[in-house]
């Protein structure tokens, strides 16, 4: 986002409909979903990477 | 749902000519897009804020611009905007709760369109910050399907596709990160285009992930959806002549790809049938079937999650402490999860995209197409959290995910187009090819349509 904008003011959150995150009540969601996104990761690592650089930016069609 | 009998059937391209022919004006075909809004808008929720004033100005200009005969190709045409672009004068809230903004700019690709003469009506529906797949918002209200008002719409371009669904509005503006333009293109029974990464530019769009996010249009037609990628990809996507322009019936020496290991498993086979099906039809015009399996397919979901979780936690860093009693709660659990990714991870598995891009590019030499669904499900109901997949329970966002983020990993261009309807609800197909192959891609789209006899006015 550029500057050609300004924020405006919040409006209400969520009152009632609290998200849960206040309790720590989402935690062990939040920590089940990173465990799973680390096993995904492990598994990919063993994927032949030598050589291979991060996809970052866009890179020429091989 | 009473879709305006004026628009329901009324195709941008039969809009344009009619306008050019002075036999229906702009403002008039503006004001009947707000009467539509204003009879169907409350129990669809397509537009979150509808800009009047500013819709009939602009068609007035348009109007201006039709005598004068210095008329651009959208002309007076009325179009929704996903919440997360920026249009001048109007507010984005992304579908969020609280946060919001009021751009004194357009995004490019607004501004692309406004110079083309068309009119933006207002901002349409979003998943909260384009992070979801449903059209689901509990913020703001769920988007509903314009053909069943009971189910979803699909998402997270949910109200530019209810709308251009719907008789809302002509086409439609959207984002696509993970599959954010063909899901609900497939569900409302509708065109897509997901553009070459990096062909439209995202400026002034509220970024989800950087590496994926793409801005594409929703049309009614082929046609229709290229007439709008050709306003906002601007100079960069060739000059129509390049890659065809009118669909050859012929297909003759054109290999297509027909993905297979998305028919095999995951997949309604009432869908999976009729991708066969058009793979068949295909081939009875004259092109070289073969079937392609994806590498790494059993990898991709996790290099995408972590990817995506990754960069979208450092796009809202900057204000999630602030708005975190608002979030809705798996959005946020996603960016606490990928706030708490090591930046080692989001590197590997950036190699690992690589790894399958560099791989499919080489598995594909040859290859001019690839076919597949585009969602393994027809449009659920708003209720439900899990749908059966042939035969298998899947959480809904598994389900609608789990063809479109496949090829989201490799920067290409991929069109969805309606495939065929299971009780009524329609489903899609996508067709993906090299990077800037999106010309050649829709005149293979146009061609299939016409063979198939679903017609493209």
């Amino acid at each position: 986002m550029g500057d050609a904008e300004r924020a405006v003011e919040p409006g209400p959150d969520n009152g009632d409909k609290d998200n849960g995150d206040g309790a720590g009540a989402r935690r062990p969601k939040v920590a089940a979903l990173v465990a799973k996104l680390r096993d995904g990761v492990d598994r990919f690592r063993a994927l032949p990477l030598e050589g291979v650089p991060p996809a970052l930016g866009d890179r020429p069609w091989p | 749902v009473a879709i305006s009998p004026d628009l329901a059937g009324l195709t941008i391209a039969a809009a344009s000519r009619e306008l050019a022919a002075r036999r229906l004006s702009a403002v008039e075909l503006v004001e009947g897009t707000l009467t539509a809004i204003d009879r169907d808008n409350e129990r669809l929720n397509a537009y979150l804020h509808v800009d009047r004033e500013g819709a009939l100005a602009a068609a007035r200009r348009a109007e201006a611009a039709l005598d004068d005969g210095r008329a651009g190709p959208l002309a007076g045409i009325p179009i929704c905007v996903k919440d997360v672009i920026h249009v001048a004068g109007m507010p984005t809230t992304a579908g969020s709760s609280g946060w919001s903004r009021l751009p004194t700019a357009d995004a490019t690709a607004v501004a692309r369109l406004r110079e083309a003469g068309a009119v933006v009506v207002g901002k349409g529906n979003t998943n909260e910050f384009a992070f979801g797949i449903d059209g689901r918002n509990p913020h703001r209200g769920d988007c509903r399907n314009p053909r069943d008002p009971t189910r979803i719409s699909g998402g997270s371009s949910a109200g530019p596709a209810c709308a251009t669904g719907a008789g809302l509005a002509l086409g439609g503006l959207g984002t696509d990160t993970s599959g954010s333009l063909r899901v609900p293109a497939s569900l409302c029974g509708l065109v897509a285009v997901r553009p070459t990464h990096g062909l439209v530019p995202t400026a002034g769009v509220v970024p989800l992930a950087w590496s994926y996010d793409t801005v594409g249009p929703l049309a009614r037609t082929v046609g229709d959806a290229a007439l709008l990628l050709d306003a906002i990809a601007g100079p960069a996507l060739g000059p129509a002549g390049d890659a065809g322009g009118d669909p050859p019936p012929d297909l003759r020496g054109r290999t297509v790809g027909l993905l297979t290991q998305f028919l095999e498993t995951g997949c309604d086979p009432e869908i999976a049938a009729a991708t066969r099906a058009a793979a068949a039809l295909l081939e009875s015009l004259g092109a070289d079937i073969r079937p392609v399996e994806l590498l790494r397919l059993e990898h991709i979901d996790a290099i995408h999650t972590v990817i995506q979780f990754a960069e979208a936690a450092a796009v809202h860093r900057q204000w999630i402490d602030d708005q975190r009693p608002r979030y809705e709660p798996a959005v946020l659990d996603r960016l606490e999860a990928g706030a708490a990714l090591a930046a080692t991870d989001y590197l590997e598995a950036q190699r690992a995209r690589e790894l399958v891009r560099v791989e499919t590019a080489r598995a594909i030499v040859g290859v001019d197409a690839l076919i597949a669904p585009a969602t393994p499900i027809v449009a659920p109901p708003l209720d439900v959290d899990t749908v059966d997949v042939d035969g298998r329970p899947i959480p809904v966002r598994t389900a609608l995910l789990s063809f479109a983020v496949p090829l989201s990993q490799l920067g290409t261009p991929v069109v969805a187009i309606p495939l065929g309807e299971s009780a009524g609800l329609p489903f899609g197909l996508q067709i993906t090819g090299r990077p800037g192959t999106e010309r050649s891609l829709l005149a293979l789209a146009s061609a299939y349509r016409r063979a198939a006899g679903v017609g493209e006015p």
